[in-house]
């Protein structure tokens, strides 16, 4: 699509997810010209809602929304623009052996059905929710600032540290310990200091392997477990939940906000590259080659593609590239998306129930966990993979028509590099979906026969379709490596790159990856105190 | 009751060094094992007649130079640091020469600082606060250095798992695994877990040659200095519980009833066995007590001692005879083997790490005889159904067969021959679950090690210090806890 008028914007964001459109809006709102370039025919990136089938509208790829920032909400007046998020409030687990375990917001309610399986779970529940609250204070204060750099001597860097530090100060010897280890162990280990019941860790130690390429058991995937309670003490916001109208929901409430702040947003618009001149960017130039000026060009691509791809090694210096190329991307998840004609009944707790209204894990034990995990080392999908389900449409129903249901089916894991090559993906793909879809029918006698479409996202769908390089869905691994000051590398976790006024604001940037908007305003904070715009 | 101004717990190389380093003080300290021989893991027994073990821990590169210096002992180490061998179907395979010297530079590079780490009293990172200035610009300055890239890099690999920290580095499959193997060896790491990197970093900074004539030459040194330096000895001597008065400890009483008396007790045995075993429940409140239930020692080593009627023909090279070998060809054959411990199994195919012990210490058998240990990886001590006579012989065959592919001859050589299950390690030295460092290494127990309050060796119990393998910094054959912990009681 040809561009119009030859006007120059302050600044040109390249895609329009939900952190590109953050961005956008809270420059829009600054009184900057924006222009957002989506290169889908819909925007959101991977946060988006499509009606695949007639009738059914899919949250295709990200499937709950997950630590919203509260004050985005509010600062773009989401909810006026149409954000209503719905409470997810269970997580349900059905075993194999006909029992099940469903976790509620409630407290009292979980405390009984835990009991079932550990008395002493049962009891440690409450301090363990207590001492996670604590913890969550602190890493609040992590995500919500730009990350500091202590290996800086920018007296700056060095009062954020100090103020930090200042924080983790004021806590006992213990909680430190705590956090020490939440840092360091891995989800089932730190479980393992409350708990004892298989059946209770199993499905909780899973948040911390989410969109990573590791095991429950591997260390570092504790301090992941905050995410669940994060929401908690973002206070009267909800911060987990469905958001109405599918995922996609929260991008158009965004989308719309930063047009009613001016922000300018064209869709089927593929940027192929960043101009560049004498390591400074000037605009970009569409895949049709239409060229648009702007004073700042942000990329809220990954930065695998922002710099290999759209800006070119020829610009940028030998190091830069070398530290780009070994950012770790590894994606490890897949989504399948059906729509089926009737609710799937859970023969194990039979029946409409509250219980099918949040999420449904099927992660039996750990060691299913860890087996899955070790399938997907070797270069081949977990054959019996863990899933994380959600049925939208009990919560939402305009989603799909009455009767009928949305099943949408987070994976774990599919591994990008399969060991016969990334691109035998398409080969793989049905086989991949089946084992899905058997693993799930495992519990729910009767699903396939109901199903009337099924959509298979493998990595290689994710990077085709979503642009997100080797599939991974935080646009990078969420590893200490490249977490913080590290995010995509170090010298440039402050949303600069080392072109001259190209910027950075996807999940590839500091906190990261999911459905938070962070990233985006933080770079647009930064972007608008240098007063480079 | 004969009393000391100290007692140390174990006579271990730990418990050897700090005995003889407060003895040198002028203390008067008794050194107590339950052994009737001191050296504790690096101990070599004889296990058929003529033919010894080199110990459990028995490469003495890592041992702090200082300890030596510290201590007046006269021992040679070897010129040069050894470059993993890897032990191919197609015979022997150094690490790439020049990917080696590039990753040296680069780890020398780092060395003031991670040195820093071994041989100075451990950052109080928990408690910013009471870390005192001078000790804070000392290591920051240190640290900058090294210039900001070096910084972040710092900041940066130890994280990382070691697969992807060597991806950086080498090339070859094979070369990658034998440096992570021997780095990850008695851990309940693999290539692919992160933190395996920092495991890597400090093994390969704390390398400053090998002692010659091996862990035999380092006992017998450490022995005869301490009692030199006026040590009291008494082995064959199993403690029981600690001697406490009030809510101090105050000495020791052994399993036959026996009590001795002292201001301090430093225990160099693993820091769960010292607070839970030792100590009456009440003395420790819940948090602290909570951190020593929780202190992981999954052991996951086996050890397979062969006397051999000749030394394998196929490690002999014209440099001489190679001594330390591993099998692992590529990262994920480690990575397998470590899979099976997830579901308490023992590798099907198991990595070696094989020593050619008595060409390095050639007493260790008989004239042109052979004494190979090798290091069975990975068996889980809650091996499902427990380490019976069968899974003993399976662990043992596959062991066999394995080096015989890689050692052809090596089967028709055997003359004798002992298998050490995790069982039999956690009884002969002392080890909870196996555990070959007295506790496992990895990020969430090496930084703050055992716990925050025992840090400084020093813990929560007035007169009770911690200073083995369990305390900082950590577990490998460096005699560094004991002379920190040994510097910190002198120091108080």
């Amino acid at each position: 699509m040809s561009h119009p008028n030859k006007k120059r914007y302050d600044a040109i964001i390249i895609g329009g997810g939900h952190n590109g459109l953050t961005c956008a809006a809270y420059l829009a709102r600054a009184g900057r010209s924006v222009l957002v370039l989506e290169r889908r025919h819909v925007l959101g990136g991977a946060a988006v809602s499509e009606e695949l089938h007639p009738g059914f509208t899919f949250s295709v790829c990200s499937y709950v929304v997950s630590l919203l920032r509260p004050h985005i909400i509010r600062d773009l007046n989401l909810a006026a623009h149409g954000l209503s998020i719905l409470p997810l409030d269970c997580s349900f687990l059905p075993l194999p052996n006909g029992d099940s375990l469903a976790r509620w917001g409630d407290a009292e309610r979980t405390r009984r059905e835990v009991a079932r399986f550990s008395q002493r779970d049962s009891e440690c529940l409450g301090e363990f929710g207590l001492a996670m609250t604590q913890l969550c204070r602190f890493a609040k204060r992590i995500i919500d600032e730009p990350a500091p750099d202590p290996t800086s001597l920018d007296p700056r860097q060095w009062k954020q540290l100090y103020r930090l530090a200042r924080q983790l100060g004021g806590d006992p010897t213990d909680l430190r310990w705590l956090h020490y280890k939440l840092l360091t162990m891995s989800a089932v280990d730190f479980l393992d200091l409350w708990f004892e019941s298989d059946t209770l860790k199993a499905p909780m130690s899973v948040s911390g392997i989410i969109g990573t390429f590791l095991g429950v058991r591997s260390p570092g995937t504790a301090y992941v477990l905050l995410h669940h309670y994060m929401g908690e003490i973002d206070g009267a916001f909800r911060a987990w939940g469905f958001s109405k109208g599918g995922t996609g929901g929260v991008s158009m409430a965004i989308a719309r906000s930063a047009e009613a702040f001016g922000a300018e947003i064209m869709s089927s618009a593929a940027v192929d590259r960043v101009l560049v001149h004498d390591g400074r960017a000037s605009g970009v130039v569409l895949q049709n080659g239409d060229e648009i000026a702007a004073e700042a060009v942000i990329s809220s691509v990954d930065p695998n593609r922002t710099f290999l791809k759209m800006v070119g090694e020829e610009h940028l210096d030998a190091d830069f590239t070398r530290s780009i190329q070994r950012y770790k991307l590894r994606g490890s998840s897949g989504k399948v998306n059906l729509a089926v004609d009737r609710l799937p009944e859970f023969s194990c707790r039979p029946g409409a129930g509250p219980h099918l209204q949040g999420d449904i894990a099927i992660a039996p034990s750990i060691d299913y966990l860890e087996r899955a995990y070790d399938e997907a080392k070797y270069g081949a999908y977990s054959k019996r993979p863990y899933l994380n389900v959600v049925i939208p449409s009990l919560v939402d129903p305009s989603v799909a028509p009455p009767g009928k249901h949305i099943i949408s089916c987070f994976v774990q894991y599919a591994p990008y590099d399969l060991k016969e090559g990334a691109a035998d993906w398409p080969n793989q793909r049905e086989a991949f979906g089946d084992a899905v879809v058997d693993t799930l029918a495992e519990y729910c006698p009767g699903l396939k026969e109901s199903i009337l479409y099924r959509q298979v996202l493998t990595p290689w769908d994710l990077e085709k379709e979503f642009g997100l390089t080797e599939g991974n869905i935080f646009q990078g691994e969420l590893s200490h490596e490249q977490l913080l000051f590290l995010r995509p590398t170090a010298g440039y976790a402050n949303y600069r790159t080392p072109i001259d006024r190209l910027w950075s604001c996807g999940s590839g940037t500091h906190p990261g990856g999911g459905l938070m908007g962070a990233p985006g305003e933080l770079a647009a904070k930064t972007l608008l105190q240098s007063r480079e715009l | 009751m004969r009393r000391y101004d100290e007692i140390v717990v174990g006579a271990g190389v730990n418990g050897l060094i700090a005995a003889t380093r407060l003895a040198m003080a002028g203390h008067n300290v008794l050194l107590v094992d339950q052994a009737s021989h001191v050296g504790g893991r690096s101990y070599g027994h004889r296990f058929h007649e003529g033919f010894s073990s080199p110990g459990l821990l028995s490469d003495t590169s890592g041992l702090r130079p200082q300890v030596l210096h510290e201590l007046g002992l006269t021992l040679k180490r070897a010129p040069q640091r050894r470059a993993p061998v890897t032990l191919t179907p197609e015979g022997l395979r150094p690490v790439d020469a020049e990917a080696w010297q590039r990753w040296q530079r680069w780890i020398d590079s780092v060395a003031p600082v991670i040195g820093d780490f071994l041989d100075d009293p451990p950052l109080d990172l928990l408690h910013p606060e009471r870390v005192p200035l001078r000790q804070l610009a000392d290591r920051g300055w240190e640290l900058r250095k090294l210039g900001r890239n070096k910084m972040r890099e710092l900041f940066r690999v130890p994280p990382m798992s070691a697969a992807d920290w060597l991806e950086e580095w080498f090339e070859h499959p094979a070369d990658r695994a034998a440096i992570a193997a021997e780095a990850l060896a008695g851990s309940w790491l693999a290539p692919r877990s992160p933190g395996g990197a920092f495991s890597v970093l400090l093994q390969r900074v704390a390398d400053s040659g090998a002692i010659l004539g091996g862990t035999t030459a380092l006992i017998d040194a450490l022995n005869l200095q301490a009692r030199r330096a006026g040590v009291s000895f008494q082995l064959d001597s199993k403690v029981a519980r600690l001697r406490i008065d009030g809510d101090a400890v105050r000495g020791v009483e052994f399993v036959d009833g026996e009590s001795v008396a002292s201001s301090k007790v430093l225990s160099t045995v693993a820091p769960n066995r010292t607070m839970l075993d030792w100590l009456p429940v009440a003395l420790l409140p819940y948090p602290v007590r909570r951190r020593y239930e929780a202190w992981r020692c999954r052991g996951t080593t086996a050890q397979l001692l062969l006397a051999l009627s000749q030394p394998p023909s196929q490690l002999a090279t014209a440099d001489g005879p190679t001594e330390f070998t591993q099998t692992a060809l590529h990262p994920d054959d480690i990575e397998r083997a470590f899979d099976a411990v997830k579901y308490r199994q023992r590798s099907e195919r198991p990595v070696l790490l094989v020593q050619n012990a008595s060409a390095s210490c050639p007493q260790l058998a008989p004239a042109g005889q052979a004494v190979l240990s090798v290091l069975i990886h990975y068996a889980p001590h809650d091996l499902e159904g427990g380490w019976t006579d069968e899974s003993c012989e399976a662990l043992r065959d596959a062991t066999v067969e394995l080096l015989e592919e890689r050692l052809p001859g090596l089967r028709a050589s055997i003359v004798a021959e002992q298998l050490l299950d995790p069982h039999e390690i956690e009884r002969r030295y002392g080890l909870p679950g196996g555990q070959i460092h007295h506790g496992e290494q990895a990020l969430d127990q090496l930084l703050i090690r055992p716990e925050p309050e025992a840090l400084h060796y020093r813990t929560v119990v007035d007169g009770l210090w911690l200073g083995g393998s369990g305390s900082h910094p950590g577990g490998s054959l460096t005699g560094a806890p004991g002379r920190l912990a040994s510097a910190a009681m002198l120091f108080n």
